[in-house]
């Protein structure tokens, strides 16, 4: 039974054009993200080698001077700017402190766009309060990118609920559930492994477009590659059991898709919302106006001191 | 034939549980994100009073002191939420609110909330701009999908054509019946909305007519999203087709549309990263004038240049501090310099604008979103506004400080102190949120789109005949 089954749902699933249709939406959907993703991080290497580079400059011509301080010649720099003062090394000509992205970094997009990814500190001035932001449009950030995460999270769960909300009730609407009926199995299992043999084939599919993806961003066959399909796979297990629910709970095919629509308004659009509020709410970060307060305060109080 | 037709789409969405629910829960959400953002606004608008006059007084209490050492420990200025923040959150959450103005140094607005925040946060909040811009066309579509593809399947679509119904009532008839409830739900928000806010004390920033173009963008947006359902819904065989298509539409249209537009507008115009952009500043910076640094050649250079001009041959005998005067004059070069930058920046975001508005014609959630933050006053021009507003007051600041220096002190007396009542006499800082009539011509072209989105799929709607 199980073998027909399966050569019936894929010989259906074929006919209707349905597994095409979703191999060509995922491919097209993960290479774009994942090329957007390939871009930030491309851009991200060469802004910081960049700031390498002139770093490197910079300190070229700053041996250049110290060369001279050295021979006893004359430098057309004021006094606290020479470099054979150790604080001038570390005012003037500062080191890059960058954090490298990850080979996977192009998966999503996170928080990373919101924070700058090099800075150059100093020895003196407001670092403690430095200013660690990003220098974005906040439309972007308000927007968010179309990373590869946000394909996974939001838009796969629709493509389960479009390949799987009606596997009974059409069925039932075709009047086919009548002959499957006198059918040794039962109700409960049959849609239990057509459900499995749907996971199997989006599996099969997530599998060959991710290995496009991680092949766009030249990682193939790490841990990485290898927790990232089994974190896909779970996430896609957790709304097939849905689907299945849904399914053997709820009768028509409209409403199957209505109900499985609005779980996943709830799972991906309300209860991370309704999370962060409530974070808000109940563990609020105190107001930075009050940090700059106490900051100003104590640097009047240090300005006095001193003088 | 109109009237009976809302009558009977109304009766049947009564009766129908699933819309029921769908519409108490919209209610709920409204109500508590409008609570929670109500809490959010007072209680930021407090900080914000709280901080303004904390910073006030610890700048005129500084005591004796340098006027330079003054500018260098410079002031904070503080942005205020504009009341109609309390509909649509905006860009605010993603812009820092506190300026830092200082001697030679223009600063970015500092702390923004997001960078508090985790992840988690960016997953979309609960607030009203959510609601009305996410979840109520979503109510749309679950409204309407099946409002002609049910009279299809439950064969009553024959029974209305023998009986000779004109096409353009019918439609016209179950638009109203789709339209009515948004239309409620979204008026009682507004209402609620202006009620709370007219009743915070001494508030003059607020007025009923933001409010009620507000309202009547996200009224557009509403009747986009009815011709399109309608549309589709007159177009398609079966009802489970209409819905899966309608999605389609609102998930292209407010979920990926955005976000692919946002990767498109930074591929296409690329903001410099913070660092290249201070150290460009910074590189053309010194080849100007130095207001600190007396042996720089443009200093040599104004200094022979001032000397002529009094006809003296020595600054000991200028009747003004040159030390303070070369500050001043320094600190107009480097304002130059702050302006060329950020008006390059500045037009590097205009660029992104058009091409977030060119995108606007494959949704119509941009043009409304854009729109509805530019009345709210929490849109990235508000900002740029409130950020120019802070920079001219750092300038004036810097000249009154330089001004004071120059004038009570002789040259080289670096040790004169002004006295401690000079920092009360320091402007304070008033800034005014951007004009209704210079918002909307800002948004000349959100609006344009948003007409264009209207008039275009109502035509689509009525220029077809129903599919049988």
């Amino acid at each position: 039974m199980l073998y027909y089954n399966f050569k019936y749902e894929l010989k259906i699933l074929l006919r209707s054009r349905w597994i095409q249709l979703i191999s060509i939406l995922l491919l097209v959907l993960f290479t774009f993200a994942s090329f957007n993703g390939k871009q930030r991080i491309e851009k991200k290497k060469a802004d910081i080698s960049k700031a390498q580079e002139t770093v490197q400059a910079s300190d070229k011509k700053m041996v250049a001077i110290l060369d001279s301080i050295e021979q006893g010649m004359d430098v057309s720099i004021s006094r606290w700017k020479r470099p054979s003062r150790p604080i001038a090394i570390g005012n003037y000509h500062p080191r890059v402190a960058a954090m490298e992205p990850n080979n996977v970094g192009f998966l999503a997009v996170g928080q990373s766009d919101v924070f700058t990814h090099y800075v150059m500190p100093t020895v003196s001035g407001d670092d403690l309060a430095l200013n660690y932001t990003e220098l974005t449009s906040p439309i972007q950030l308000l927007f968010g990118s179309f990373d590869l995460m946000f394909v996974i999270v939001y838009l796969l769960p629709l493509l389960i609920i479009a390949f799987s909300y009606n596997v009974l009730s059409e069925e039932k609407e075709r009047g086919s559930l009548r002959l499957l009926a006198s059918q040794p199995i039962s109700i409960h299992k049959w849609v239990l492994q057509k459900l499995a043999l749907r996971l199997f084939w989006m599996s099969l599919i997530i599998t060959v477009v991710s290995v496009i993806a991680f092949g766009i961003n030249d990682v193939v066959f790490s841990i990485s590659f290898l927790s990232f399909l089994g974190l896909v796979f779970c996430y896609m297990l957790f709304w097939f059991c849905l689907a299945f629910a849904i399914n053997m709970s709820v009768g028509k095919s409209a409403r199957n898709a209505l109900s499985l629509l609005g779980l996943w308004i709830v799972f991906v659009l309300l209860l991370p919302s309704v999370i962060s509020q409530l974070g808000d709410v109940f563990f609020r970060i105190p107001p930075r106006t009050e940090m700059i307060h106490e900051m100003r305060e104590l640097k009047a109080e240090a300005i006095k001191k001193t003088g | 034939m109109i009237k009976k037709t809302i009558i009977k789409e109304t009766k049947e969405l009564f009766r129908d549980g699933r819309i029921k629910i769908s519409g108490i829960i919209v209610l709920l959400l409204l109500g508590v994100s409008v609570w929670i953002s109500n809490n959010q606004y007072k209680r930021s608008n407090e900080e914000f009073k709280e901080a303004k006059i904390e910073e006030r007084s610890v700048w005129e209490n500084q005591g004796e002191k340098n006027p330079h050492s003054a500018a260098h420990y410079g002031t904070y200025v503080f942005k205020a939420k504009h009341p109609l923040s309390l509909l649509d959150q905006g860009v605010d959450k993603y812009t820092g609110t506190s300026i830092f103005l200082e001697a030679h140094k223009r600063n970015e607005a500092q702390y923004s909330d997001v960078a508090d925040q985790t992840g988690l946060a960016r997953f979309g909040e609960l607030s009203p701009d959510f609601i009305l811009l996410f979840i109520i066309p979503l109510l749309i579509i679950l409204i309407g999908y099946n409002s002609f593809t049910k009279e299809r399947e439950m064969g009553t679509m024959d029974l209305l054509k023998s009986q000779g119904v004109t096409f353009w009532k019918m439609i016209l008839g179950k638009w109203i019946a789709i339209f009515l409830p948004v239309l409620l739900i979204t008026t009682i928000l507004f209402v609620i909305a202006g009620t709370l806010l007219s009743t915070i004390e001494g508030y003059t920033m607020f007025n009923w007519s933001s409010l009620g173009l507000l309202l009547l963008v996200y009224l557009f947006y509403y009747a986009v999203f009815t011709n399109i359902v309608l549309f589709v819904s007159q177009r398609v065989k079966k009802s489970g087709i209409s819905l899966v298509v309608l999605l389609g539409i609102w998930i292209i249209s407010c979920l990926a549309a955005p976000k692919a537009a946002s990767d498109f507008a930074e591929l296409k115009h690329p903001y410099p990263t913070r660092q290249e952009f201070s150290s460009a500043i910074l590189k053309a910076k010194k080849e100007g004038l130095d207001g600190h640094n007396p042996w720089n050649k443009e200093a040599k250079r104004l200094e022979k240049e001032v000397l002529s001009q009094y006809g003296v041959d020595s600054l000991h005998q200028l009747p003004f501090n040159f030390d303070a005067y070369r500050m001043q004059k320094g600190e107009e070069y480097g304002t130059t310099v702050y302006q060329k930058y950020y008006t390059s920046l500045k037009s590097q975001f205009e660029k992104q604008a058009d091409t977030y508005s060119t995108i606007a014609i494959i949704s119509p959630f941009l043009p409304t979103r854009f729109l509805s933050m530019g009345i709210a006053r929490t849109d990235y021009h508000s900002h740029w506004d409130f950020a120019d507003a802070a920079e001219n007051h750092r300038i004036d600041f810097q000249k009154f400080l330089n001004n004071n220096f120059a004038k009570n002190s002789k040259y080289g007396e670096w040790n004169y102190l002004a006295n401690a009542d000079t920092w009360k006499n320091l402007p304070k800082f008033h800034y005014q949120p951007l004009k209704l009539v210079s918002v909307l011509k800002q948004q000349k072209l959100s609006i344009i789109a948003l007409l264009v989105w209207v008039v275009l799929t109502t035509i689509l709607l009525f220029i077809f005949k129903p599919k049988n």
